[in-house]
């Protein structure tokens, strides 16, 4: 995300739609049902419209600012000091979801394939790919993610067609899954799902086409809940609510029980080569999110070395916790209520104090003249 | 000279993480490795269990293999848990074993019966077991099972594993129950699990079928279970019937016929021969051709408390049985037909309906999901306790058979 | 010192300061005149213009049509015409290496210059036709002299000499090996018949083979190539410009492109580099591609190579830029994107349907060669559940008697493989089947038979290598070849783990790189237009309407919306 890369819209709305995607790959749609329950799908449509309100506000509050991310909007709005603290804020978010993530990943690939290797070196494996890719621009790996996202979407719905036969479609029964206040109130946490929008505070400079940022967003959002809706339901009308809450990597799970003929009986490898690219690449576009936010906010000018601190940061946070069950509660609650809160209540907090203060100026303006 | 510091670096950082990955590969590779074909789990006599490991042998696919050679390794040993057989397993064998080409699970009936979660849990618990291994109960000791099943018409014993279930969608008389699916069911609130029954059918036929109740002799074709058939062949086993669990334990079983009704009822079977008295002569049989017309249409409404089952099944097909003084061509034929057929029908799917209540206590057609509508929340659904209340449950059965016409020999003859 | 360098090599770097060319609108052509007008300008080109009287308008309309300042093989020849011992301006325009020299000189030239007998006759003005006596009234049919017929029929000693008054003809003519004279105070100009290709020294392509199209190729002769493309190309907006390169050798190598399709900045930017070689000889296109490719680190190629005429100007028409080296009989044609590495020049002589099954073949064939080793070595080490059971057994009945790992195997096999290759490649040709059927049938044969491979790894190996003879490009099939190694490497390291990492990575250096400013897997990442036939899969020719969005060329549209007008024309 160095400041001279320009994105276009497609590209854009597949970045946002990476953070889902990869997500739903690991463990989303198993925490939501896990809140939720049979309403899941239900709490699904709900949230998506939530999010869909809040990505409309959040075009108004950006229309004061033409060009302006969200770091130079909380320069605007409280000087230095506050652009320092959103960006670190953002930085640690960033790096702090992605190092869970990927520790999170790679104790799930280890019990798959390599019972025998110290998950030490699956993250090193990860993370010296992306420092490499992260090395070569932005360019490459937003264009590679442009790429991929289609075959990984792709991947998702095929789970869904090809597992047609093991559903049991009355499982989204009962309707109100575990009563209505969890559905419609407590359940709108479950929008934590939409921490892309995250990446919407960012890009607003980097657009070709600024005027497609409406569009943008909606699209993602869009498309994000979708393809959450097609992951839940998967796991909803597959498994029974007791089983999907034990699954790591609960849509790998799903992928095991795919038959296709006699002679192709376990594809999951498959699945999991695709997903494997999908997580490198979003674990690398998180890492180029906080090196450019810590570019601008320190107008530091030597990028590789910025990586290499940044990659050793991501491998340390990655190796701190002792075992799954704290891996699950920082990926899972403290994923949850962290992205809750720097998403869609301090984003939105700056953005709207900064649009009150535009305000002022402007009437101040306006009486001067 | 950097270029050359740069490639040194990256060279040793692609040895030192090469050395764990392919320490684990000396290990994992294929050359390495035994593929278990089948386990049995029978009860132990001097340990909780005995373990059955049926690998193939390695070079009897190849070019050149001894025709004379059996072609599986049938090794079994007694241990607490899978877990520790296979360890056990492990030391005497050179190859490690590798549960990833696993085709079925043969429990023995007395083992099945006390009760096999922890064996289920603890087999999905491994990410090299597929989750479309078949699920087998066998009435006869699982080793005795695993050593007869020979395969006749398949050169590898896994082949024959891997076709032998696939009669359920035509015959119905054994339903392919697979480890994921059990493994679903043990975690349902509103099934219970079921497998394949299995056994050695060494004794003379008709030894166990004059237990049944059948006032027709044709009925005794599918009123059969595994052991009792009379089939005469070299290779001694056979899987017919159903093997119902309450929970984790074997209950009781199905026989062919049953078998038939519960598949029917889940939708699982694509076409089925089902013997109905003839009108012309009781003792006689007719066959017809049977399937689903559409899917089995199942209301429940709670009465009093308990459930009341209404169950539609809309049947379609044609009559394999014919004779020359047949004339299956009319309507008013072919309408008396039907009737006679949904009678039938109805009368044997209601008894297996009961059966499955008040004899079996299980809910093994997964009847409980379409009471899942008439609750809100899931809390609400599990006040209720559905597997529970199942037993007293009332069932209204409707059966519609279409029989639309004979095969070839349809017209007047 | 040296290793405060190395860290600063390492860590210090700012990436801003590396060589960036972005490939722009091409400003002027696009935004300022409107796009009605570039069809217009066009159009013009066939638009009605009479030969001037003047000569010197004349050479003047000439020389800025044909850009002879720039262009390299137009020739304007200036000399005096002698007619009745009265000298005229004249000059004559053709185009070098399509035409006889012989020809012009001898039996264009010479009479016209050169005193003879003819045009140093002084006759009478008037030439008297017939004469008629009626009542002492002389009557004189006189006909003027008239030089246009003069010239005409006196001083060409040639066959095919046509008179022509508007210059579209003229310019017709000479692009296709005429050449044309001028004479001072005519309004017309002659159209002499003076082709004379190199026809023999030409050879049908050795290594580009097609089925139905030309069988024709470059040769090591640059005048010879660049009338080859003029022959193809015939337009006065076809710019051959020359730039000797080397200091010691000055080989000659000409850029050509349309100057009226081409973008600015590409061109200028082929030029800017082809000038800027600091080196003192030049001998190949080889050298010449990677002296200008934006990096050479990754092995990919990012300028095409082609022997082929008809390929060539094939890009030539969307817009490209060609490279002729004089002295190699292969033309680099820049920039080139992935999509033109994997396609063939049969594609565009071949209905849709095929060509379109054809491509996807050579899709699959380049992921063969890429990962089939690779994804072979991962899965039978760590994914054995992905093969079918029976495969499995089969697989490892086979592997039963072999002793060595399959890493070992694999790499011997494919080593034993490309040296097979390239030792049929270098020996004489009739030796070279002979090393196929040694090398691969006898000793594949006995490799099996003496349990030393296992025969699903030849098969492997096998497929490989046919796969890898499936990609059209050369330097693009040696390039996969070489990558197959490493995700080899990253099969035996890590499985699918290491193979999608891998993967990533490698996309990533595709997407990262530039041919001459396009991206490199442009239209795909970054996503842009790839309507009228510029995606992967070719669309009907007739729905083939734009040029290739990423080239930002000055004429968008290659044909009209509906091009097959005889069955649409309105009445």
């Amino acid at each position: 995300m160095s400041s001279d890369t320009k994105i276009g819209s497609v590209e854009s709305i597949f970045l946002i739609l990476t953070v889902m995607i990869n997500h739903i790959i690991l463990n989303l749609p198993k925490n939501i049902l896990e809140t939720t329950g049979s309403a899941s799908l239900l709490n699904i449509i709900f949230i998506t419209l939530v999010a869909l309100g809040i990505v409309y506000l959040l075009c108004k509050l950006f229309k004061r600012f033409p060009g302006l991310d969200i770091i130079d909007v909380s320069h605007f709005l409280g000087g230095k000091p506050l652009k320092y603290i959103i960006g670190i804020l953002f930085i640690l978010y960033f790096l702090i979801t992605s190092s869970i993530f990927l520790r999170s990943f790679c104790e799930s690939i280890k019990l798959i394939f390599f019972q025998r290797t110290p998950v030490f070196f699956l993250l090193v494996l990860f993370v010296i790919g992306i420092v490499y890719v992260n090395k070569l621009g932005n360019n490459s790996f937003i264009r590679a993610n442009t790429l991929i996202m289609p075959i990984v979407l792709i991947s998702i719905i095929l789970i869904f067609i090809f597992n047609l036969q093991n559903f049991t479609l009355e499982r989204m029964f009962p309707v109100f899954g575990k009563g209505i206040p969890t559905t419609f109130f407590s359940g709108i946490s479950n929008l934590f799902a939409f921490a892309g929008i995250a990446f919407l505070y960012f890009l607003p400079p980097s657009l070709t086409q600024p005027n497609q940022y409406r569009t943008v967003a909606f699209t993602s959002v869009i498309l994000s809940g979708i393809w959450l809706l097609f992951s839940v339901a998967t796991l909803l009308y597959i498994f029974p609510s007791v089983v999907t809450t034990d699954e790591s990597l609960p849509l790998y799970f799903a992928s095991r029980y795919i038959e296709f003929g006699r002679f192709f009986q376990r594809l999951d490898a498959i699945f999991l080569l695709i997903w494997i690219i999908s997580i490198t690449s979003y674990l690398s576009i998180m890492m180029s999110f906080s090196i450019h936010i810590f570019r601008k906010i320190t107008e530091f000018k030597y990028v590789y070395i910025i990586i290499y601190g940044f990659a050793i940061a991501l491998l340390v946070l990655s190796l701190l916790p002792q075992n799954m069950s704290q891996i699950y509660f920082l990926e899972y609650p403290v994923y949850k209520y962290y992205s809750l809160f720097i998403v869609f209540i301090v984003g939105f907090t700056i953005l709207i104090l900064a649009n009150l203060k535009h305000r002022k100026l402007k009437k101040g303006d306006a009486i001067i003249e | 000279m950097s270029r050359y510091l740069k490639f040194i670096i990256f060279m040793t950082l692609i040895i030192i993480i090469a050395i764990p990955f392919v320490g684990s590969y000396s290990v994992q590779s294929v050359d390495d490795l035994a593929y278990l074909v089948a386990i049995g789990i029978d009860i132990g006599d001097k340990n909780n269990m005995k373990v059955t490991f049926e690998f193939t042998r390695p070079n009897y696919s190849g070019e050149g293999a001894a025709t004379e050679v059996s072609p599986t390794i049938i090794n079994s040993v007694e241990a607490s848990s899978i877990d520790s057989a296979i360890t056990l397993m492990n030391t005497h064998i050179s190859k490690e074993i590798n549960l990833s080409h696993c085709k079925v699970i043969v429990f023995s009936e007395k083992f099945a019966s006390q009760g096999i979660s922890e064996q289920i849990y603890s087999l999905m618990n491994r990410s090299q077991i597929r989750p479309d291994t078949n699920v087998i109960v066998s009435k006869c000791p699982a080793e005795d099972f695993i050593e007869n099943s020979q395969p006749s018409l398949e050169n590898l014993v896994a082949k024959y594993y891997d076709i032998a279930p696939i009669s359920s969608d035509y015959t119905g008389y054994v339903p392919n129950a697979t480890l994921g699916d059990f493994f679903d069911r043990l975690n349902c609130e509103t099934c219970h699990p079921t497998a394949m029954l299995g056994s050695i059918n060494i004794d003379s036929p008709s030894t166990s079928s004059s237990s049944m109740d059948s006032s027709f002799a044709f009925e005794k074709d599918s009123q059969i279970t595994a052991g009792s058939s009379s089939i005469e062949s070299t290779n001694a086993s056979e899987m017919i019937g159903t093997a119902v669990f309450y929970w984790d334990t074997f209950v009781g079983e199905l026989n062919a016929q049953e078998t038939l009704y519960h598949l029917l009822i889940r939708d699982e079977i694509e076409s089925c021969n089902i013997t109905i008295p003839s009108s012309y002569n009781t003792n006689k049989g007719l066959d017809l051709f049977l399937y689903n017309e559409k899917k089995p249409k199942i209301d429940i409404q709670i009465v009093n408390g308990s459930p009341f089952v209404h169950l539609t099944l809309n049947l379609e097909g044609r009559i394999l049985s014919v004779d020359s003084d047949s004339q299956y061509d009319s309507e008013e034929k072919l309408n008396e037909l039907s009737t006679a057929a949904s009678k039938h029908i109805n009368a044997a799917v209601t008894n297996y309906l009961y059966k499955t209540s008040r004899e079996l206590k299980t809910d093994i057609d997964g009847l409980g999901k379409h009471a899942l509508t008439l609750f809100l929340t899931e809390p609400d659904f599990e006040s209720y306790d559905w597997l529970r209340k199942y037993r007293d449950a009332t069932f209204d059965v409707n059966v519609n058979v279409n029989v639309k016409s004979a095969f070839l020999l349809g017209g007047d003859s | 010192m040296k290793i405060k360098e190395f860290f600063k090599s390492i860590f210090f770097v700012d990436p801003a300061s590396s060589y960036d060319f972005t490939l722009g609108d091409d400003s002027f052509n696009k935004s300022d005149i409107k796009a009605e007008e570039t069809e217009k300008s066009f159009e013009s080109a066939g638009e009605e213009k009479k030969v001037f009287p003047s000569i010197d308008v004349n050479l003047e309309y000439v020389q800025v049509k044909y850009n002879t300042m720039i262009n390299s093989d137009i020739v304007v020849r200036e000399f005096l015409v002698t007619a009745r011992n009265k000298q005229y301006r004249a000059f004559l325009l053709f185009i070098d290496g399509m035409v006889d020299t012989d020809l012009i000189n001898n039996y264009v030239l010479k009479p016209l210059m050169l005193k003879n007998q003819a045009n140093s006759f002084e006759g009478n003005q008037n030439h008297v036709i017939s004469e008629a006596v009626t009542n002492n009234i002389t009557v004189r049919k006189v006909k003027k002299f008239d030089i246009v017929e003069y010239i005409m029929t006196n001083l060409f000693p040639q066959n095919d000499v046509k008179q022509k008054s508007d210059f579209s003809d003229i310019f017709a003519g000479v692009n296709s090996g005429n050449c044309a004279l001028f004479i001072d105070t005519l309004n017309i100009a002659f159209d002499i018949d003076v082709k004379g290709f190199k026809q023999r020294s030409i050879d049908t392509p050795n290594n580009e083979v097609v089925i139905r199209g030309p069988q024709e190729a470059f040769v090591e002769a640059i005048r010879t190539n660049t009338s080859l493309i003029r022959r193809i190309v015939h337009s006065e907006n076809l710019i051959i410009e020359n730039i000797s390169i080397g200091k010691i050798s000055k080989t000659n190598c000409a850029v050509c492109y349309i100057s009226n399709i081409a973008n600015n900045d590409l061109v200028a930017e082929v030029k800017y580099r082809l000038n800027n070689l600091g080196v003192d000889s030049l001998l190949s296109s080889g050298q010449l591609e990677q002296l200008i490719e934006e990096t050479n680190k990754y092995s990919v190629p990012q300028i095409l190579a082609t022997e082929r005429p008809d390929k060539a100007t094939k890009y030539l028409f969307e817009g490209r830029v060609i490279v002729l080296v004089n002295g190699n009989p292969y033309c680099l044609i820049m920039p080139a994107t992935l999509i033109d590495f994997v396609s063939s020049p049969e594609d565009t002589n071949l209905k849709f349907q095929f060509a379109n099954f054809l491509k996807g073949l050579r899709l699959i064939a380049l992921f063969i060669t890429l990962l089939l080793p690779g994804m072979y070595i991962a899965i039978t080490n760590f994914h054995q559940e992905l093969i079918p059971t029976e495969l499995l057994f089969s697989l490892i009945a086979s592997r039963e008697n072999v002793p060595f790992p399959i890493i070992f195997e694999i790499l011997t096999m494919e080593i034993s493989f490309e040296l097979i290759r390239e030792a049929g490649l270098r020996v004489p040709s009739p030796l070279g089947s002979t090393i196929g059927i040694v090398g691969a049938l006898v000793l594949g044969q006995a490799a099996v038979s003496a349990s030393i491979v296992s025969p699903i790894l030849i098969i492997i190996v096998a497929i490989t290598g046919i796969a890898s003879f499936a990609i059209p490009d050369f330097a693009f099939g040696f390039h996969i070849r070489l990558y197959r190694f490493l995700f080899i490497l990253f099969g035996y390291v890590a499985g699918f783990l290491g193979i999608g990492i891998g993967g990533f990575v490698y996309l990533c250096i595709l997407c990262n790189l530039k041919s001459f400013g396009v991206p490199y897997l442009v239209p795909f990442a970054p996503v842009t237009n790839s309507n009228g036939g510029n995606g992967y899969y070719i669309s009907p020719i007739w729905k083939r309407e734009k040029r290739p969005d990423f080239l930002n060329t000055k004429r968008d549209n290659s044909q009209k919306h509906i091009s097959m007008e005889w069955r649409y024309r309105k009445e």
